[in-house]
């Protein structure tokens, strides 16, 4: 039913952390591309469809005898016909103060940044439960002071998602993740990154209002270019959403993850809380203040360090 | 000179009554009295209804088996009350519990009424629908036009707005919502004794609008006929087979009483 639907996790839920050194010389070109990896990967939008079972009004079978059956009629149950709607384009124009824009331990600087995104994803469904998930996704990152540090990301990703209804819902997916950053002036491609994501979420809801959500992530690098950034991620999170009124939600997702780099034995640990609240205007069109708060820890205490972005943004979204 | 003296009486009256009416708006007027219906006060006094009685907050209208009735607030707000029915007027504009029984509302467009039954609140500036309740065991709702919102109070977030040809039925000790279902708008406009047995609704052209709207969308495969229908109150789903299709707006029309 709702396969394109994202869930409200917030921006920047999935940040991922790694500190720069730009004093390590060999690592100079990586750290860049590390530095820009975890930036795009703080205020990214987190895109998660959600599925769920549409509980019938009708109590089947429960039958109460009573008097005087003819005052309300004859109710014929009709069924509506479900109408899945594969095909999700969206834009969003978030922006964001940062206090930590290099993302560094100490010397920290602030910063205002525009990241303007547009997505397409298209989710056939294989059967009830089996869809297939298509996707790309290019993002912009364009800081007021540090025009410097602006880049673009680009991703595409290609994979499976199964729902398991009979066990809260549970969702499994598989995914193969091409992303590619460049510069903002000419699209020249600084770092690429070939990865295999795997994921689970079990949602438990609370009431029509309220659920909450434990998951992992798991992002296995297999390929990238400059080497020296690629890494696996390991990540559990568990989040809160709370439907206010039927336009007003609040979300709040702790995560901690751990990133294992491929080159050297570095090995960062990060936690993550992120808070959003997002006002529906109408069925395509959502405001949202957002919010994130890392802090990372790495066997190498170069790479510590703390951030935290704050802001808002407008999302317009159709399916189709 | 006496001629005017009259006049003047009669003029007061009217005044006083439609004043009175006026200024109490969680007030009504009798408009519909059959068998067996009556009135329990605050102090605890039954009296038997008749036509033309005004009713106002704290006063519970009981109807008999057999018996229905019908009652106009001052904000044009309908009530029409099925046999063995239990309806208590509350504070507020139209306010209305329901305890027992089976009750149709017809709110017009711009007044606002709310109606309570158990744990469940209904609001609406424009609908027209059923409500029903048995005891601890079931609250239906059904929507034939308009728009409300079903919601229980206190709980967070368990509203949920009904258009027309929803229905949803929950317990009376519920504090979570569930989903609503779709019924055939015409099937019941055109069986419910609730509309066949009083005058024509002024809401009875929407109601058709939109039996013919879910007509047009069942013909587009947005609906799909089910076997499986609730003759009248209860919750007991029987299995018939399937009928020849006969338009919505058909059924409707063909139901209607001349205008009393």
């Amino acid at each position: 039913m709702c396969s394109g639907k994202f869930n409200k996790l917030g921006w920047g839920t999935i940040c991922m952390s790694v500190a720069v050194a730009l004093a390590m010389c060999p690592f100079a070109l990586a750290q860049t591309a590390d530095q820009s990896q975890n930036r795009a990967d703080l205020l990214r939008t987190q895109a998660n469809p959600t599925y769920g079972p549409t509980p019938s009004g009708v109590e089947g079978g429960y039958a109460v005898a009573s008097p005087n059956d003819k005052d309300l009629g004859e109710q014929q149950i009709l069924k509506r016909a479900e109408e899945y709607q594969p095909f999700s384009a969206s834009a969003s124009t978030p922006v964001f103060y940062t206090s930590n824009v290099a993302l560094t331990r100490s010397g920290e600087e602030d910063d205002v940044l525009f990241a303007p995104a547009v997505s397409f994803s298209y989710q056939p469904r294989i059967t009830k439960t089996l869809y297939a998930e298509l996707g790309v996704t290019q993002q912009f990152f364009v800081y007021d002071r540090f025009s410097e540090l602006n880049f673009a990301s680009f991703d595409a990703i290609a994979g499976l998602a199964y729902y398991m209804p009979q066990f809260h819902n549970l969702s499994l997916r598989a995914r193969y993740d091409y992303n590619r950053l460049t510069d903002t002036d000419n699209f020249d491609e600084f770092f690429v990154n070939h990865a295999y994501i795997l994921s689970a979420n079990l949602p438990f809801r609370i009431g029509r209002a309220q659920q909450i959500a434990v998951g992992i992530d798991t992002e296995l690098s297999f390929y990238s270019h400059p080497n020296a950034p690629r890494r696996n991620d390991y990540s559990f999170y568990g989040g809160y959403s709370v439907n206010l009124t039927r336009s007003l939600s609040l979300d709040a997702t702790g995560r901690i993850a751990v990133r294992d780099y491929h080159v050297g034995d570095r090995t960062d640990v990060s936690e993550i809380l992120a808070l959003s609240a997002n006002y529906r205007i109408s069925e395509w069109f959502t405001l949202s203040f957002l919010s994130s708060f890392a802090w990372n820890q790495s066997n190498h205490d170069v790479f510590d360090y703390s951030v935290a972005n704050v802001g808002g943004g407008a999302a317009l979204t159709i399916r189709f | 000179m006496k001629s005017r003296a009259w006049f003047s009486i009669v003029g007061l009256s009217v005044a006083l009554t439609t004043g009175l009416f006026a200024a109490q708006e969680n007030a009504a007027r009798m408009t519909y009295v059959s068998k067996e219906v009556r009135f329990h006060g605050r102090q605890n006094v039954l009296r038997q209804a008749s036509l033309g009685d005004i009713v106002s907050a704290g006063v519970a209208i009981h109807n008999g088996a057999k018996a229905r009735s019908e009652l106009i607030f001052g904000n044009r707000t309908v009530a029409r009350l099925g046999a063995n029915t239990i309806l208590n007027l509350t504070d507020g504009s139209a306010g209305m519990n329901l305890h027992e029984g089976a009750l149709l509302f017809q709110i017009p467009k711009g007044s606002s009424t709310e109606i309570t039954s158990g744990p469940v609140a209904i609001t609406s500036k424009g609908a027209t629908g059923i409500l029903e309740r048995y005891r601890d065991f079931y609250i239906k709702v059904m929507l034939l036009e308009g728009e409300v919102r079903v919601f229980i109070p206190g709980q967070i977030g368990e509203s949920i707005l009904m258009e027309p040809g929803q229905i949803l039925i929950t317990s009376p000790k519920a504090t979570a919502l569930p989903e609503a279902a779709d019924f055939d708008i015409a099937r019941v406009a055109r069986t419910c004794r609730l509309i066949s047995d009083f005058s024509p609704l002024a809401s009875q052209e929407l109601i058709a609008l939109e039996a013919r709207k879910q007509m047009r969308l069942t013909s587009k495969g947005n609906y799909i006929p089910s076997n499986l229908v609730i003759f009248g109150r209860g919750t007991l789903v029987s299995l018939v087979p399937p009928q020849p299709k006969e338009t919505g707006a058909q059924k409707v029309r063909s139901n209607s009483k001349p205008t009393q």
